[in-house]
Protein backbone atom coordinates (compact mmCIF):
# COMPACT_ATOMS: atom_id res chain seq x y z
CA UNK A 1 0.00 0.00 0.00
CA UNK A 2 1.24 3.40 -0.93
CA UNK A 3 2.61 5.96 2.17
CA UNK A 4 1.61 8.64 0.09
CA UNK A 5 -2.17 7.33 -1.17
CA UNK A 6 -3.21 5.08 1.12
CA UNK A 7 -6.16 4.47 -0.88
CA UNK A 8 -4.16 3.04 -4.02
CA UNK A 9 -3.29 -0.57 -4.28
CA UNK A 10 -2.95 -3.63 -5.99
CA UNK A 11 -4.78 -6.44 -5.57
CA UNK A 12 -3.11 -9.50 -7.69
CA UNK A 13 -4.84 -12.69 -8.40
CA UNK A 14 -4.27 -15.68 -6.50
CA UNK A 15 -0.74 -17.11 -7.46
CA UNK A 16 -0.25 -14.43 -9.81
CA UNK A 17 3.53 -14.41 -8.68
CA UNK A 18 4.02 -17.96 -8.80
CA UNK A 19 2.47 -18.13 -12.54
CA UNK A 20 4.72 -15.54 -13.56
CA UNK A 21 8.03 -17.58 -12.20
CA UNK A 22 11.16 -17.51 -14.52
CA UNK A 23 9.12 -16.12 -17.63
CA UNK A 24 9.51 -12.76 -19.05
CA UNK A 25 6.78 -9.94 -18.52
CA UNK A 26 6.13 -8.11 -21.93
CA UNK A 27 5.33 -4.13 -20.89
CA UNK A 28 3.24 -2.23 -23.43
CA UNK A 29 3.14 1.67 -23.21
CA UNK A 30 -0.45 1.64 -20.78
CA UNK A 31 2.07 0.17 -18.03
CA UNK A 32 4.85 2.57 -18.16
CA UNK A 33 1.93 5.75 -18.31
CA UNK A 34 0.31 4.07 -15.39
CA UNK A 35 3.84 3.69 -13.43
CA UNK A 36 5.05 7.04 -13.34
CA UNK A 37 1.25 7.69 -12.20
CA UNK A 38 1.12 5.13 -9.45
CA UNK A 39 4.75 4.68 -8.65
CA UNK A 40 4.93 3.31 -5.85
CA UNK A 41 2.69 0.24 -6.39
CA UNK A 42 4.05 -0.13 -9.76
CA UNK A 43 7.65 -0.31 -8.42
CA UNK A 44 6.64 -2.64 -5.72
CA UNK A 45 5.17 -4.61 -8.03
CA UNK A 46 7.94 -4.93 -10.49
CA UNK A 47 10.41 -5.66 -7.56
CA UNK A 48 8.71 -8.42 -6.76
CA UNK A 49 7.95 -10.38 -9.81
CA UNK A 50 12.05 -9.22 -10.06
CA UNK A 51 12.57 -11.53 -6.91
CA UNK A 52 10.64 -13.80 -8.49
CA UNK A 53 12.96 -14.18 -11.91
CA UNK A 54 10.82 -12.51 -13.54
CA UNK A 55 12.43 -11.19 -16.59
CA UNK A 56 10.73 -7.53 -17.64
CA UNK A 57 10.88 -6.26 -20.46
CA UNK A 58 9.76 -4.28 -23.82
CA UNK A 59 10.78 -3.40 -26.91
CA UNK A 60 11.87 -0.13 -29.00
CA UNK A 61 8.34 0.60 -30.34
CA UNK A 62 6.84 0.55 -27.54
CA UNK A 63 9.21 3.04 -25.81
CA UNK A 64 9.36 5.40 -29.43
CA UNK A 65 5.25 5.49 -27.96
CA UNK A 66 5.86 6.67 -24.65
CA UNK A 67 8.61 9.02 -25.11
CA UNK A 68 7.36 10.95 -28.73
CA UNK A 69 6.30 14.06 -28.15
CA UNK A 70 9.23 15.57 -26.12
CA UNK A 71 10.14 18.64 -26.25
CA UNK A 72 14.09 18.35 -25.99
CA UNK A 73 16.70 15.83 -25.93
CA UNK A 74 16.91 16.01 -21.55
CA UNK A 75 13.19 15.47 -21.38
CA UNK A 76 13.96 12.48 -23.72
CA UNK A 77 16.39 11.29 -21.79
CA UNK A 78 14.58 11.06 -18.47
CA UNK A 79 11.92 9.56 -20.18
CA UNK A 80 14.16 7.21 -21.35
CA UNK A 81 15.68 6.75 -18.23
CA UNK A 82 12.09 5.95 -16.23
CA UNK A 83 12.25 3.22 -19.10
CA UNK A 84 15.88 1.87 -18.10
CA UNK A 85 14.77 1.72 -14.66
CA UNK A 86 11.94 -0.74 -15.01
CA UNK A 87 13.04 -2.67 -17.58
CA UNK A 88 15.89 -5.46 -17.16
CA UNK A 89 15.73 -6.25 -21.11
CA UNK A 90 14.74 -4.68 -24.40
CA UNK A 91 13.72 -7.15 -26.52
CA UNK A 92 15.15 -7.46 -30.43
CA UNK A 93 12.17 -7.98 -32.55
CA UNK A 94 13.34 -10.83 -35.15
CA UNK A 95 12.59 -10.44 -39.09
CA UNK A 96 10.22 -13.62 -38.37
CA UNK A 97 8.25 -11.29 -35.96
CA UNK A 98 7.41 -9.04 -39.45
CA UNK A 99 7.55 -11.65 -41.98
CA UNK A 100 5.92 -14.62 -40.30
CA UNK A 101 4.53 -13.90 -36.58
CA UNK A 102 2.24 -10.77 -37.63
CA UNK A 103 0.79 -11.79 -41.04
CA UNK A 104 -0.13 -14.85 -39.28
CA UNK A 105 -1.81 -12.66 -36.46
CA UNK A 106 -3.52 -10.96 -39.03
CA UNK A 107 -5.27 -13.79 -40.48
CA UNK A 108 -6.37 -14.86 -36.97
CA UNK A 109 -7.56 -11.65 -36.21
CA UNK A 110 -9.86 -11.00 -39.23
CA UNK A 111 -12.06 -8.25 -38.86
CA UNK A 112 -10.97 -7.69 -35.21
CA UNK A 113 -7.48 -6.41 -36.35
CA UNK A 114 -8.88 -3.55 -38.59
CA UNK A 115 -8.00 -1.08 -35.55
CA UNK A 116 -4.83 -2.42 -34.03
CA UNK A 117 -2.03 -0.33 -33.93
CA UNK A 118 1.04 -2.09 -35.54
CA UNK A 119 2.91 -1.74 -31.97
CA UNK A 120 -0.05 -4.32 -30.08
CA UNK A 121 1.23 -6.39 -33.87
CA UNK A 122 4.43 -6.71 -32.72
CA UNK A 123 3.63 -7.25 -29.13
CA UNK A 124 1.38 -9.70 -30.07
CA UNK A 125 3.65 -11.70 -32.21
CA UNK A 126 6.34 -11.91 -29.72
CA UNK A 127 4.08 -13.23 -27.42
CA UNK A 128 3.10 -16.17 -30.49
CA UNK A 129 6.69 -16.38 -31.04
CA UNK A 130 7.47 -17.36 -27.78
CA UNK A 131 4.26 -18.81 -26.54
CA UNK A 132 5.78 -20.26 -23.47
CA UNK A 133 8.28 -17.62 -21.90
CA UNK A 134 6.74 -14.60 -22.58
CA UNK A 135 3.75 -12.97 -21.35
CA UNK A 136 2.27 -9.95 -22.25
CA UNK A 137 0.72 -7.08 -19.43
CA UNK A 138 -1.77 -4.54 -20.72
CA UNK A 139 -4.54 -2.46 -19.81
CA UNK A 140 -6.16 -2.50 -23.14
CA UNK A 141 -7.86 -6.41 -23.36
CA UNK A 142 -9.44 -4.67 -27.27
CA UNK A 143 -6.23 -5.85 -29.26
CA UNK A 144 -5.56 -8.92 -27.88
CA UNK A 145 -8.59 -10.52 -28.19
CA UNK A 146 -9.82 -14.21 -26.10
CA UNK A 147 -10.37 -15.71 -29.52
CA UNK A 148 -6.40 -15.59 -30.17
CA UNK A 149 -4.60 -15.13 -26.66
CA UNK A 150 -5.55 -16.64 -23.37
CA UNK A 151 -5.92 -14.64 -20.12
CA UNK A 152 -3.22 -16.02 -18.42
CA UNK A 153 -3.53 -14.12 -14.76
CA UNK A 154 -4.86 -10.34 -13.74
CA UNK A 155 -4.14 -7.20 -11.59
CA UNK A 156 -6.52 -4.59 -10.22
CA UNK A 157 -5.22 -1.42 -9.07
CA UNK A 158 -7.53 0.08 -6.52
CA UNK A 159 -8.20 3.50 -6.20
CA UNK A 160 -10.07 5.80 -4.30
CA UNK A 161 -12.94 5.72 -6.89
CA UNK A 162 -11.64 4.08 -9.85
CA UNK A 163 -10.91 0.24 -10.37
CA UNK A 164 -8.40 -0.41 -13.49
CA UNK A 165 -7.80 -3.80 -14.64
CA UNK A 166 -4.37 -5.11 -16.09
CA UNK A 167 -4.73 -8.60 -18.33
CA UNK A 168 -1.83 -10.74 -18.29
CA UNK A 169 -1.90 -12.37 -21.45
CA UNK A 170 -0.16 -15.46 -22.94
CA UNK A 171 -0.54 -17.32 -26.48
CA UNK A 172 -2.47 -20.14 -26.97
CA UNK A 173 -0.43 -23.03 -26.81
CA UNK A 174 -0.11 -24.41 -30.67
CA UNK A 175 -0.12 -27.75 -29.22
CA UNK A 176 -4.00 -26.44 -27.98
CA UNK A 177 -4.41 -25.64 -31.35
CA UNK A 178 -3.34 -27.84 -33.13
CA UNK A 179 -5.90 -30.69 -30.36
CA UNK A 180 -8.98 -28.67 -31.47
CA UNK A 181 -8.47 -28.91 -35.17
CA UNK B 1 25.08 -10.78 -18.18
CA UNK B 2 22.96 -11.84 -20.79
CA UNK B 3 22.94 -15.50 -22.68
CA UNK B 4 21.13 -16.96 -25.28
CA UNK B 5 18.32 -19.79 -24.89
CA UNK B 6 17.48 -21.93 -27.65
CA UNK B 7 14.20 -20.11 -28.92
CA UNK B 8 16.76 -16.83 -29.10
CA UNK B 9 14.69 -14.77 -26.15
CA UNK B 10 17.62 -13.16 -24.38
CA UNK B 11 17.80 -13.74 -20.71
CA UNK B 12 19.57 -11.97 -17.75
CA UNK B 13 20.96 -13.60 -15.04
CA UNK B 14 20.08 -11.57 -12.07
CA UNK B 15 16.90 -9.30 -12.67
CA UNK B 16 18.14 -5.10 -11.45
CA UNK B 17 15.15 -4.46 -8.62
CA UNK B 18 13.79 -0.36 -8.98
CA UNK B 19 15.48 1.62 -6.15
CA UNK B 20 12.01 3.31 -5.16
CA UNK B 21 13.35 5.99 -3.50
CA UNK B 22 14.85 7.17 -6.85
CA UNK B 23 12.36 5.59 -9.26
CA UNK B 24 9.93 8.04 -7.15
CA UNK B 25 12.16 10.89 -8.27
CA UNK B 26 12.11 9.95 -11.66
CA UNK B 27 8.61 9.62 -12.16
CA UNK B 28 7.73 12.59 -10.91
CA UNK B 29 9.93 14.40 -13.12
CA UNK B 30 8.57 12.15 -16.08
CA UNK B 31 4.80 13.05 -15.16
CA UNK B 32 5.25 16.55 -15.20
CA UNK B 33 6.53 16.24 -18.80
CA UNK B 34 3.86 14.43 -19.78
CA UNK B 35 1.21 16.96 -18.36
CA UNK B 36 3.22 19.60 -19.89
CA UNK B 37 2.93 17.85 -23.12
CA UNK B 38 -0.74 17.13 -22.25
CA UNK B 39 -0.70 21.15 -21.83
CA UNK B 40 0.57 21.85 -25.30
CA UNK B 41 -1.61 19.43 -27.47
CA UNK B 42 -4.52 21.05 -25.92
CA UNK B 43 -3.58 24.94 -26.29
CA UNK B 44 -2.59 23.68 -30.11
CA UNK B 45 -5.54 21.94 -30.40
CA UNK B 46 -7.63 25.17 -29.67
CA UNK B 47 -5.76 27.00 -31.60
CA UNK B 48 -6.36 24.89 -34.35
CA UNK B 49 -10.20 24.93 -34.09
CA UNK B 50 -10.26 28.73 -33.48
CA UNK B 51 -8.50 28.86 -36.71
CA UNK B 52 -11.34 26.31 -38.59
CA UNK B 53 -13.85 28.12 -36.80
CA UNK B 54 -12.62 31.57 -38.54
CA UNK B 55 -12.21 29.95 -41.51
CA UNK B 56 -15.60 28.29 -41.36
CA UNK B 57 -17.06 31.66 -40.55
CA UNK B 58 -15.62 33.26 -43.78
CA UNK B 59 -16.68 30.43 -45.88
CA UNK B 60 -20.54 30.99 -45.35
Amino acid sequence: MSKNNPDIHIIKAEGLLGLLKNKHLLLDTSVFIDAFNHFEEFARFFNECKRGNVTIVTVSPVIAEFTKGVENTKKLSEKLSFVDSIIDIKLPISPDIINKYIPNLVSQYKAKGKSVSYVDFILAGLVDKYERDLVLLTKNPVDFPLSVFNLYSYFVIKMDRALQVYGIYQAKLKKQIKKKK
Amino acid sequence: MKKQVSDQLPVVKKQKLINIKEFSKLARRVKRIFMEEEERLEQEQSRYSYHQSRRAIRLT
